[in-house]
């Protein structure tokens, strides 16, 4: 085989890879938009945003999926809040303030809890924290049980992507800092994670992404009511505990709905997504 | 800022172990006051590890040791109680390859000097003192919050220079700082390192023999002896290139070996 024909079969094995793995979830998308168009044609989309409950099998149907947005959505901004800084905070531990032995063993020990079904962390969370935060407040099954466990889920995907991103700072830097007598707080705070900022970021929409889409375990520690809540002790019902919950259900314009709901939780990502992006962009210092 | 006469630096039966491995053995070094001393030798002979001793950047080498006696001022240095901090404010260091900070021009230098405690209203007077200092300020004062990744290679290492001149220090070591640098960048910052001369100790290693020549006062030569990097001449610059006392030093010196 010539050089110039090896090359030309590559390139086409690999144009054909990357077309199949685009096209499916475009073929994703096609199908959740033609499951969809029952419900979009009979419902339209501005119910689900102005109706105020959600009662789509009531004999006066109402569609309004908006709380369960907000429910997803606050669930996923409180689990990245605390897991952050947590995740953060970890990485730069074991980058600088662990020895060497220990850190082997940490981050073992942080891929592992990154591998745990996200179903055992819902039992665990049901079982052992529901109950803890009931004796302060019941009911117990709430927003903050929600985010603890999101939180738990998601810190060692945070904690090992911003390793990841603390390690490729140039070790230039550190000689310079160290050098100049600048000392290791000062180094981490004004060097490392400015300089990481972008690879930290990416890491915390990627665990974003992961908590927003968790299906189980939210399900099994939120309460699953779909209301707004007041306060952090209140259940919520996110959109994908919603579509887990109802599937059962075999009525065919229901379950239309309800792809609609995945359609709207789609599209209120990518929204988001298209937000973050620009900010993403420029953190990088140049 | 005249120095004071006598040796800024004195090294005795200096040894560097990385691991199993001896770098350095049998070091003996002074360097005077006020003067520039040139490092020369052939690669991997242990100059640039040399030099990281003396203001313990060595610590950061996992596996490294380092035993004998430096003296930095008449204070040990490789003493526990050796305030690391300190030291390396008055020992500044230059690198072959520039690093300044991914920050701003100002910040560059201000943020180690925020570092050492000085007051905010005397940090601005040495960001300007320093830049003036390393010949920057003309080229830079207009863009002082620009990042300083934008400047050339020449403009960072004085950049990275104004940064170590900025904490005021009394030696400055340079680890080959013109090796990476086009020759007319080459020739500013060499210059500029010898107007240091009779203000600060310089230590300069560099593989450039002719510039060795231009600005040192004094020189030492490196070499390796059964595996190990050592000092096997040391003295006057004149004296050392006209006269050496060890033959393969001077073989050296004349561009015959290394």
């Amino acid at each position: 085989m010539s050089p110039r024909l090896n090359d030309r079969v590559l390139t086409l094995v690999l144009s054909g890879a990357a077309i199949v793995s685009g096209g499916l979830v475009l073929l994703v998308f096609l199908f959740l938009a033609k499951q969809s168009l029952p419900a979009i044609v009979s419902v339209g989309i501005s119910r689900l945003f102005f109706d105020s409950h959600w009662h789509p099998t009531a004999t006066n149907p109402q569609f309004g999926v908006w709380p369960m947005i907000a429910g997803s959505c606050l669930v996923t901004i409180g689990a990245i809040g605390w897991a952050l800084p947590v995740g953060l905070g970890t990485a730069v531990a074991i980058e600088f303030y662990s020895f060497k032995y220990v850190m082997g063993f940490l981050t073992r020990f942080i891929e592992l809890l990154g591998g745990v079904p996200s179903v055992v962390f819902g039992f665990w969370g049901l079982v052992s924290l529901v109950p803890a935060i009931s004796y302060f407040h019941p009911p117990g099954q709430s927003l903050i049980a929600g985010i603890l466990v999101l939180g738990l889920m998601v810190a060692p995907t945070v904690a090992l992507t911003s390793l990841t991103a603390i390690r490729s700072v140039p070790s230039e830097y550190r000689r310079g800092a160290v050098a100049l007598g600048v000392g290791r707080v000062r180094f981490i705070c004004s060097i490392v994670v400015p300089t990481a900022a972008r690879g930290i970021a990416g890491g915390a929409l990627l665990a974003a992404a992961r908590a927003i889409g968790e299906t189980m375990a939210v399900l099994m520690v939120c309460g699953n009511i779909p209301q707004i809540p007041k306060n952090l002790f209140e259940p919520i019902r996110t959109v994908t505990a919603n579509i887990a919950l109802e599937m059962g259900d075999d009525t065919v314009f229901h379950r239309s709905v309800l792809f609609l709901t995945g359609l709207v939780l789609m599209l209120v990502v990518m929204i988001i997504l298209g937000i973050v992006e620009p900010f993403r962009k420029r953190v990088a210092y140049e | 800022m005249i120095a004071p006469p006598g040796n800024a630096i004195e090294v005795k039966q200096l040894q560097v172990r990385y691991g199993s491995r001896t770098v350095l053995g049998d070091v003996n070094f002074s360097a005077s006051r006020g003067k520039v001393t040139a490092l020369v030798g052939p690669s991997g002979c242990g100059k640039s590890t040399f030099l990281s001793t003396l203001n313990r950047l060595t610590d950061l080498v996992p596996g490294c040791h380092v035993s004998g006696e430096i003296w930095v001022d008449h204070c040990r240095i490789d003493s526990p109680d050796c305030d690391l901090g300190q030291l390396r404010r008055r020992i500044g260091m230059v690198f072959q390859k520039p690093n300044p900070f991914p920050m701003s021009i100002k910040k560059n230098i201000a943020m180690p000097l925020k570092e050492h405690r000085f007051a905010k209203s005397e940090i601005n007077d040495r960001v300007e003192d320093s830049l003036i200092k390393a010949g920057l300020w003309n080229e830079v004062k207009e863009r002082l919050n620009h990042s300083a990744l934008r400047l050339s290679g020449g403009q960072m290492q004085r950049l990275c220079i104004a940064r170590a001149l900025a904490l005021e220090p009394e030696i400055m070591l340079f680890d080959e700082p013109c090796s990476a640098l086009d020759p007319v960048s080459s020739d500013v910052v060499e210059d500029l390192i010898a107007s240091f001369r009779g203000q600060l100790t310089v230590l300069i290693v560099t593989h450039n023999l002719s510039q060795a020549n231009r600005i040192a006062d004094d020189v030492s030569v490196f070499w390796i002896r059964e595996n190990t990097g050592t000092i096997i001449e040391s003295g006057p610059l004149k004296r050392v290139f006209s006269a050496p006392q060890d033959p393969i030093a001077g073989a050296f010196l004349q561009g015959r070996r290394g």
